[in-house]
């Protein structure tokens, strides 16, 4: 086997066996009810996205460097069927997450594409709504990087002024927010985790934090501009049982992220904001990685001989 | 072509619709209205010796219908393919009227409250 071929094939088996041992690590952690006090959407952003960003790291500022350093440019090894077995993990897990991406960003482009010739409705503080006429009272933020707010026109007709507004403003916290991207990565994210219960779950409860987070955003603290959203939330709701399709395609399971938990804490006085997550704190520490991990290049090499030897 | 019959304005023949598409055979052209025809798109009249096409719907009520179809078919994929859309109701399969009769109470006395007990 040539060295670049042992090269693609080593980062490829050291992201899947890296991915695979963190996926399942992670899934482990939350049936144990470990992750139980994350709420804020980003820090469940960051778990969901931390066996594939992890993995990708470790190969690209450790694996790959040491071998590189280590390995003698005309060895000659044969692959053994670990290696080959975690290479393939890799590139299934590579492709199905490719295959997530293109199918979802295909949908997006198809109803941003339709959607300029609509009849579009525009606020005071410059949003655009498209209204469009649908039996289901949808109200959602479409499309990837030119995003763009999707109501059915029965919704518009059920709220008020004042409802329909705060409607508004809570797709406006989505495209501020950048959610649908967020919703891009999390679909498309290449790993094991994505096909564990608890990759759904995490999805699930991100979506949820994101919508309450959307609904803090909007209203603030002003109790009229609350109390207004509960109330559209409600009629939309209304709208929804009502519909030939009611509850389908909108829903969401785990604790706390319910309508009427929503609604309950719209009409309560605003709460102090959870603890900022330190996602930069976090970005910069992994940045130190690749230095922490200069003096254990050898024995990273050691264990790429042996993952590539295994099963020979 | 649904473009050129939208501006006319009025019912078309293929010989009408040949003039702004000279590149297309007139057989290609007769071939795709008579389609649409069938498809339901396109009402068909008699214009003399030859038939007039025109539209059946105006060019919103069109794109409206596309539309339409578009977001029911992305509500309606399973699984993760229905993503990339941020929903205002989540948990909404959760939710009956009773509950919703007693959370609409809540915003009630909430209005009510914020109102005061002079108004």
């Amino acid at each position: 086997m040539s060295f670049p071929t042992t090269l693609v094939l080593v980062l490829l088996a050291s992201y899947g066996l890296c991915n695979l041992l963190l996926s399942v690590a992670v899934g482990a952690l939350w049936r144990a009810g470990g992750f139980v006090p994350l709420k804020r959407a980003d820090a469940l952003l960051a778990l969901r996205l931390l066996p594939a960003a992890v993995s990708a790291l470790a190969v690209l500022t450790v694996v790959l460097p040491a071998f590189l350093l280590y390995e003698p440019a005309h060895a000659d090894d044969k692959p053994g069927a670990l290696l080959v077995v975690a290479a393939g993990l890799a590139l299934l897990v590579i492709f199905d997450g490719i295959r997530r991406a293109v199918r979802a960003a295909r949908a997006a482009r198809a109803l941003v594409r339709s959607a300029p010739s609509l009849r579009t409705e525009a606020f005071e503080d410059g949003a655009q709504v498209s209204l469009v006429n649908l039996s289901e009272p949808v109200v959602a933020v479409v499309g990837g990087w030119r995003q763009r707010i999707v109501a059915a026109h029965c919704v518009a007709d059920a709220c008020d002024g004042e409802e329909f507004r705060q409607v508004v403003a809570h797709e406006t916290a989505h495209i501020d927010t950048r959610d649908n991207l967020k919703l891009l990565a999390l679909l498309a994210v290449p790993d094991v985790l994505a096909w564990l219960p608890a990759g759904r779950a995490l999805n699930a409860q991100w979506q949820a934090a994101a919508e309450i987070e959307a609904d803090e955003r909007a209203s603030g603290a002003d109790p009229h501009k609350r109390v207004a959203l509960a109330s559209a939330l409600i009629k939309v709701a209304r709208l929804a049982i009502a519909g030939p399709r009611s509850a389908r395609g909108v829903h969401a399971d785990g604790p706390g992220d319910g309508l009427e938990q929503r609604i309950k804490r719209l009409l309560a006085p605003p709460a102090g904001g959870a603890p900022a997550f330190p996602g930069r704190r976090i970005a910069t520490s992994a940045l130190l990685v690749p230095l922490l991990a200069v003096p254990l290049y050898a024995f990273v090499h050691r264990v790429i001989e042996f993952l590539v030897a295994f099963g020979r | 072509m649904l473009a050129v019959l939208w501006e006319r304005g009025r019912a078309a023949t293929v010989r009408h619709v040949h003039a702004s598409f000279p590149q297309l055979a007139y057989t290609t052209l007769m071939t795709t209205l008579d389609r649409l025809y069938r498809k339901g798109v396109l009402r068909r009249c008699r214009l003399g010796r030859a038939f007039g096409y025109e539209p059946r719907c105006t060019r919103d009520e069109w794109l409206g219908q596309m539309m339409s179809g578009q977001v029911i078919d992305l509500l309606g994929a399973c699984g993760d393919s229905s993503m990339l859309l941020s929903t205002l109701v989540q948990a909404v399969g959760h939710a009956d009227a009773e509950l919703l009769d007693e959370l609409e109470a809540l915003v009630h006395a909430e209005r009510q409250r914020l109102k005061g007990p002079g108004t």
